[in-house]
């Protein structure tokens, strides 16, 4: 029900996520802002299980922080990638988090980066990602129109086809998605998708 | 409050739930019901099967992996309908926030109240709703006023609602799957204005200008979202809440009693009605005198 999906392109990395939040049958809100900024240039996409998803993505956020402070530097997106991979991996025998997570980040020396974070701790670097049902038609639209080096313009025309199949084609496709990107300038929201609109934002 | 399958939690994308994690760990045989009392060439294989367990190669078929053969399916059904047998709604507008609930108890089939107060006075400032487990509801929000009250002590300053909300989705989630029930809203009215936020016992926690839970939530939400302006005066947002409890109450079962809203300003709470819904019914839908169509008539004795 949760789509999620994300790509590298020239100097940038952008990820899309759907802003529906639902319990069984009802939708609570199709506003909910799914991409945390993590740091001035990560962003971290999640879908999974509510409570999950917002606590273990604070507490990646909080700790992010916490060795920056420490160490007056900013963790690399790899670190930050193979740290989270590495608390999912500790709680996935006993008290596991049910939280996929796209991890998108810009580093001075590397440029663009994003990494693929299963629930069940499986890190992957990629150049595109995606989860829920919306990746069945994402991951192939992706697969046949990406290239490396794609600019904005092109990256952004891609997230747009990838949302315009979903909700024709996905049953229950939710109404609003929301786009962000990173790159040099830092992470921030770009836009808006939506069909649905939502009267006082929360 | 309805009586919750623990064991009924699904995920949408095929994830096992927290609680079927805990069953695969206890080691379960397959139990198999013997036909072989249906069939009548099952004497057959009696003499040829001395040397194995004589019921392994009797004509069986594999039961389902669980206590209530009867009951099980059921639990499918149960799993889309929302658990929590109770209406209660909450939403944002220019005057502050409007809280409503109705007031119905019930174990399964039976009502074992109608009179129970769902809307909780966490401060004089501050509300909450119950829905789900009303000894679950009652504690954590009654301990959710002892550490508003200890922050106020501590700070100097009274607890904003996010804190509030936050302070409550944490013990919550510290405590995922291990069977609380609690699908509450928060209310209040702070420094930055009115607050409200959805907290359930999943660890999920919402900020919202609407919201309504329980059983009778949608059909709540329908009237809510049709007659919903953000400039209402505070007797017709109390009239929109008052009638989305009345409808939900005439629809769902798990729902009735009394109608009770709440307004929730600068100044704090306010209790502004509580009707019976029989007589709200009455009062929105009067009984009209109708013509009769047919009328008995004495039939001469034959």
């Amino acid at each position: 029900m949760e789509c999620v999906f994300g790509l590298v392109g020239n100097g940038f990395a952008i990820v899309a996520a759907d802003t529906s939040a639902v319990h069984s049958i009802l939708v609570h809100k199709s506003n909910e802002d799914k991409i945390m900024i993590l740091d001035s240039h990560k962003l971290i996409a999640a879908s999974g299980e509510p409570g999950d998803r917002v606590q273990f993505t604070e507490y990646i956020q909080k700790n992010v922080a916490l060795y920056q402070f420490r160490n007056g530097i900013p963790l690399t997106t790899a670190a930050a990638a193979n740290f989270t991979r590495g608390e999912l991996a500790t709680a996935l025998r006993k008290n596991p988090y049910f939280v996929n997570i796209l991890l998108a980040g810009y580093d001075k020396e590397t440029g663009p980066s994003l990494y693929y974070i299963d629930y069940i701790a499986t890190l992957h670097k990629v150049e595109k990602g995606a989860f829920g049902y919306g990746s069945y038609f994402s991951l192939s639209m992706m697969d046949r129109h990406f290239h490396s080096g794609m600019s904005v313009e092109e990256a952004i025309d891609l997230v747009d086809k990838c949302i315009m199949e979903i909700r024709s084609r996905l049953v229950v496709a939710p109404p609003n998605f929301l786009i962000k990107i990173v790159d040099k300038d830092g992470a921030r929201e770009y836009a808006w998708r939506e069909s649905v609109k939502n009267d006082v934002a929360a | 409050m309805g009586i919750r399958a623990i064991l009924s939690s699904h995920l949408p994308n095929g994830q096992f739930g927290r609680h079927s994690l805990c069953l695969a760990a206890v080691g379960r045989e397959i139990m198999k019901l013997d036909t072989s009392g249906l069939e009548s060439a099952a004497s057959l294989f009696g003499a040829s099967s001395e040397l194995f367990d004589g019921f392994a190669t009797a004509p069986s078929f594999e039961l389902p992996v669980t206590n209530d053969f009867d009951g099980f399916q059921k639990e499918a059904i149960q799993m889309v309908k929302p658990a929590k047998g109770t209406t209660t709604l909450a939403f944002i507008f220019k005057e502050g926030v409007m809280v409503a609930a109705d007031s119905r108890a019930s174990m399964g089939g039976y009502i074992s109240s109608q009179s129970v107060k769902k809307i909780i006075e966490i401060n004089p400032y501050m509300l909450g709703t119950m829905a789900g487990g009303a000894a679950d509801c009652q504690f954590w929000h009654r301990n959710l006023g002892i550490k508003c009250r200890l922050h106020e002590l501590a700070n100097k300053r009274r607890i904003s609602v996010t804190g509030a909300s936050k302070l409550l989705a944490n013990i919550l989630y510290s405590y995922r799957g291990m069977g609380l029930s609690v699908g509450t809203m928060i209310a209040g009215w702070d420094e930055t204005g009115p607050g409200l936020y959805y907290v359930d016992s999943e660890g999920g926690r919402l900020k919202g200008t609407r919201f309504s839970v329980g059983s009778g939530s949608p059909y709540a939400y329908g009237v809510l979202d049709s007659g919903y302006r953000y400039d209402l005066s505070i007797e017709e947002a109390a009239e929109l809440a008052r009638r989305a409890i009345y409808h939900a109450t005439f629809r769902d079962g798990a729902s009735g009693g009394v109608a009770s809203v709440y307004y929730v300003g600068p100044n704090g709470w306010k209790k502004l009605s509580g009707d019976d819904v029989g007589e709200l019914h009455y009062k929105y839908y009067p009984v009209m005198p109708s013509t009769v169509e047919q009328e008995m008539v004495e039939v001469s004795g034959a």
